[in-house]
């Protein structure tokens, strides 16, 4: 009996000192990094198309990444409304994804780099949804917008950019290749547009039927919900713009070119005068003049419409001198003018709106449907033919037009699956889809296939992005950004994820916009995880023996 | 007045039942996560556009003034305009609707049509090896998704034999007057047959199934062989006899089937590009059209309390033992 109880006496005695040298450690290390500074769980917002398995994968190696630097990740998978809750709405995030649309008037770098950056856009409903707020910043992207000489203008974008890489309040991802398959025997001279592919308005003018079938169909993923020139939607302004005409569109290289505006001229860097075409008509026969215009800019600020507001509150007085020239009057110089308001706000007719909403059954002017009562009426270079919902809208060319197509037709045909988008363009019923938004692997092979069948690839204007919460910690640290962005490899997401179907975002501006593209923005992903370390360990971050990160001295959630 | 009680009774229990769907149905959206203006949102847009167009759709008001509104708006017969559309969504859902119908309620009467001929046929020559070929390939089609079969019918007859046309509900380019003009052309039956046939494959296996498993039963019956004892003739008995009492499940799943015929495929339409309102409700629900998605859910909700109310009394009516208590 004795010796069984110095067996266990024997056993448990290094036992007991085991576990109270543990507990010795432990608190010693707890001393070490109180619990307080441990960094939380990040909330990790992606947006997650289901039929998007390039954009899934991106994220997987986000979070992996993040991870890596001893960051706890409480990823979040939801739809686009659900992202943008978040991020826009609630500013409930650390991390979140979103894209960008690749649209003309996204082409002038000024929107983006004012919208997403811009201190003023940090409140509610703005678009500065990172809550970055840097006066430095603020300072170059307003005298940027002022700036009326080109070169002068350059080095502030640049100087834009290169304070946007350096902060990563936003890390732009990658710039998606806009994808346009076309059926190359039937129809040439699609213009490709930089950083749109070829769905732009000099392509639906120039395309030319090679067979007796001049009716081009295109063929089109979404559902179009209403046709009004006052109306934000993607699908909604690809028909506006085909169906009114702007005083100037942004052209194939991105600069803007004359278009209902044959010429204009600086009187004054707040004094613009706008030359417009003569002898050019509306569908319903009446003239367009300079009264239109003029109508036009003042018919938005007064009625505050939502959509183009922001495009023309710059302006301070539009006047008429004669029937065809129209001379806008700033607040204060704008060099955005041209490519922003001039390219998007559409020249409506008079005669039609000047009774909207007064005389129609709707309280406010972008919620009218024309097309109820016939009455889509505009300058461009097709008319509204007919429209049936979720099948297909037909435009007929407007032969009188200044850049008359030369076919009789355009069709928007509603193809919502990718296998008939395909199939269909190979059979011929389709003869372009402007914008194919699924896999782009398996669209090239079926090209390189078809001998019929032609491929556009042009890097998006628009992009895929991480934004970064900047108002609560630890994201508020700069540091801590840049350490995040130098793990998270662009050239990595670019080249093995979307495997070349998209290009490195290095800035907000697109590569190819010239001269507005700044090539030497610091890219932090040079560094690797072992310097995004150091880096954070040099700001004072430490890791406990799980790997996982707190903050510096001092600092808490 | 027994059965009159009854049905009043089942009429009132119906519309409850309809008014705690409404009830239901408009929370419900409102949980999922979003907002109905996230699609409006785009860079182009000042920062204060956004509280406008909440005001103007009326999503500025706390949930329980939006939730009243809706309910009084409902009793007036005024379902809301489309966030999406900015039309009334009546307007929309049956716009939708009717190129779902034209589709699902013609698949759906071929398919019972010839569900119940299969069906009686199959259990004819039951023990035969028809019996067997016939079962195994209406349980393949059975239970192979809709819009797989869908996708091989469009790649075999659209584009490799050039037969039908891929996809949409009527010839590209082509002006109709209305939709009776549209529906009652060449062109329209054209695009018809591939997601009427792919329809039927799947629809056509249960009354099928049912009408023979249920002709199984009731030709055990005593009285089937009473009737046979009288020395009746065996299509006569088969016809009068068996299959009047045999047809009973079919006929009361034919008519919950109808209900579903409101919902449409959207499967289907998705691979043909049919403009149905499968395609809209789920469109309506991603993008938080409220009205839209409410108004879709509450027809079909209705018409699925109404066939079912209908399945009943057609029960009562063409089975003698079903007794009103």
């Amino acid at each position: 009996m004795k010796n069984f109880l110095k067996v266990r006496w024997a056993g448990i005695l290094p036992c007991m000192v085991f576990v109270f040298l543990m507990m010795v450690c432990t608190t010693a290390s707890a001393g070490d990094l109180p619990k307080e500074r441990l960094v939380r769980t990040l909330r990790f917002v992606a947006y997650s198309p289901g039929e998007e398995k390039n954009i899934a994968e991106a994220h997987k190696f986000i979070a992996g990444q993040v991870k890596k630097l001893g960051f706890q990740i409480d990823f979040k998978p939801m739809l686009r409304s659900g992202v943008l809750q978040n991020m826009w709405f609630t500013r409930n995030f650390d991390l979140g994804t979103l894209w960008l649309t690749g649209r003309p008037t996204r082409v002038d770098p000024n929107m983006i780099l004012y919208k997403l950056y811009h201190s003023e856009q940090d409140r509610p409903g703005g678009y500065n949804w990172a809550g970055y707020r840097n006066p430095e910043y603020d300072r170059a992207v307003d005298a940027s917008a002022n700036a009326m000489d080109q070169e002068e203008r350059k080095k502030l974008i640049w100087k834009c950019q290169e304070i946007a890489a350096r902060d990563v309040p936003i890390l732009t991802l990658v710039h998606q290749m806009n994808l346009s398959p076309y059926n190359n025997k039937k129809w040439a001279g699609f213009v490709n547009m930089l950083g749109n592919g070829l769905k732009n308005v000099w392509s639906w003018t120039q395309a030319k039927p090679l067979t007796k079938d001049r009716t081009l169909v295109v063929g089109y993923h979404h559902d179009v919900g209403v046709l009004n020139p006052l109306t934000a939607h993607e699908n909604n302004l690809m028909i506006c713009r085909t169906v009114y005409d702007t005083l100037v569109k942004v052209g194939p290289d991105g600069h803007p070119k004359p278009w209902l505006a044959q010429s204009w001229k600086y009187l004054s860097p707040t004094e613009v005068e706008f030359y417009l075409r003569k002898g050019h008509k509306f569908h319903d026969g009446k003239p367009v003049t300079a009264r239109d215009v003029k109508f036009t800019f003042d018919y938005i600020l007064a009625k505050k419409i939502p959509y183009h507001y922001d495009a023309c509150k710059i302006i301070k007085e539009t006047k008429v001198i004669d029937d065809h020239t129209v001379r806008v009057i700033l607040h204060h110089p704008f060099a955005p003018l041209l490519g922003h308001t001039g390219e998007q706000v559409f020249i409506l007719p008079e005669h039609i709106w000047k009774d909207v909403p007064e005389k129609t059954n709707v309280d406010k002017a972008w919620m009218w449907i024309p097309t109820a009562e016939g009455k889509l009426i505009g300058s461009g270079f097709l008319k509204f033919a007919h429209w049936r919902k979720g099948d297909e809208i037909k435009l007929e060319v407007n032969k009188e037009h200044f850049f008359a197509p030369e076919y009789e037709a355009r069709i928007l045909k509603i193809v919502p699956s990718p296998e008939a988008l395909l199939g269909r363009l190979k059979r011929g019923e389709l003869h372009i889809v402007a914008d194919y938004p699924y896999d782009g692997v398996a669209l090239k092979k079926l090209c390189d296939a078809e001998p019929n069948l032609s491929l556009t690839m042009e890097p998006s204007v628009g992009w895929y992005e991480l934004a970064f919460n900047c108002r609560k910690p630890p994201l508020d640290d700069v540091v801590v950004r840049r350490a995040m962005a130098a793990v998270i490899s662009r050239d990595v997401i670019a080249k093995n994820i979307w495997k070349g179907f998209a290009i490195p975002a290095y800035t907000p501006t697109h590569p190819m916009l010239k001269p507005w593209y700044y090539p030497d923005a610091i890219r932090w992903e040079k560094l690797g995880l072992k310097g995004a370390k150091e880096m954070l360990a040099k700001a004072g971050y430490e890791w406990d023996s799980k790997g996982r990160i707190y903050y510096p001295e001092g600092k808490t959630n | 007045m027994n059965v009159l009680r009854f049905f009043s009774r089942r009429l009132f229990h119906s519309i409850f039942v309809f008014l705690a769907l409404l009830t239901f149905i408009f929370f419900i959206f409102r949980l999922m996560p979003g907002d109905p203006t996230a699609l409006f949102i785009s860079p182009e847009m000042a920062a204060d556009a956004i509280q406008e167009i909440q005001k103007t759709f009326g999503l500025d008001r706390p949930l329980y003034i939006q939730y009243f509104l809706y309910v009084i708006n409902v009793c007036r017969g005024n379902f809301g305009i489309s966030y999406y559309f900015f039309e009334p969504a009546s307007r929309v859902v049956f716009e939708h609707l009717w190129n779902t119908l034209v589709l699902t309620i013609t698949a759906m009467c071929l398919s019972y049509l010839v569900g119940v001929l299969v069906g009686t046929l199959l259990a004819w020559k039951r023990g035969t090896l028809f019996e067997l070929g016939g079962m195994v390939s209406v349980l393949i089609l059975r239970s192979a998704p809709v819009f797989w079969v869908g996708l091989i019918f469009l790649y075999i007859f659209a584009f490799k034999l050039h037969i039908f046309p891929g996809g949409s509900m009527a010839e590209t380019g082509e002006f109709y007057g209305g939709f009776l003009e549209m529906v009652l052309s060449w062109e329209f039956l054209h695009h018809l047959v591939l997601p009427l046939v792919s329809m039927m494959c799947y629809f056509s296996g249960l009354p099928v199934l049912l009408t023979r498993s249920s002709i199984l039963e009731v030709i055990k019956e005593d009285y089937v062989e009473m009737a046979r004892a009288k020395g009746i003739g065996a299509r006569r008995v088969m016809f009068r006899h068996v299959t009047r009492t045999a047809i009973l499940p079919v006929v009361t799943a034919f008519a919950t089937a109808i209900a579903y015929a409101f919902e449409g495929s959207v499967l289907i339409e998705v691979v043909f590009s049919w403009p149905g309102i499968g395609r809209l409700m789920v469109m309506s629900m991603l993008g938080n059209d409220y009205p839209v998605a409410q108004f879709a859910f509450m027809i079909l909700a209705a018409m699925m309390i109404l066939m079912n109310l209908l399945a009943d009394f057609l029960y009562a009516y063409l089975d003698p033992r079903v007794v009103v208590q």
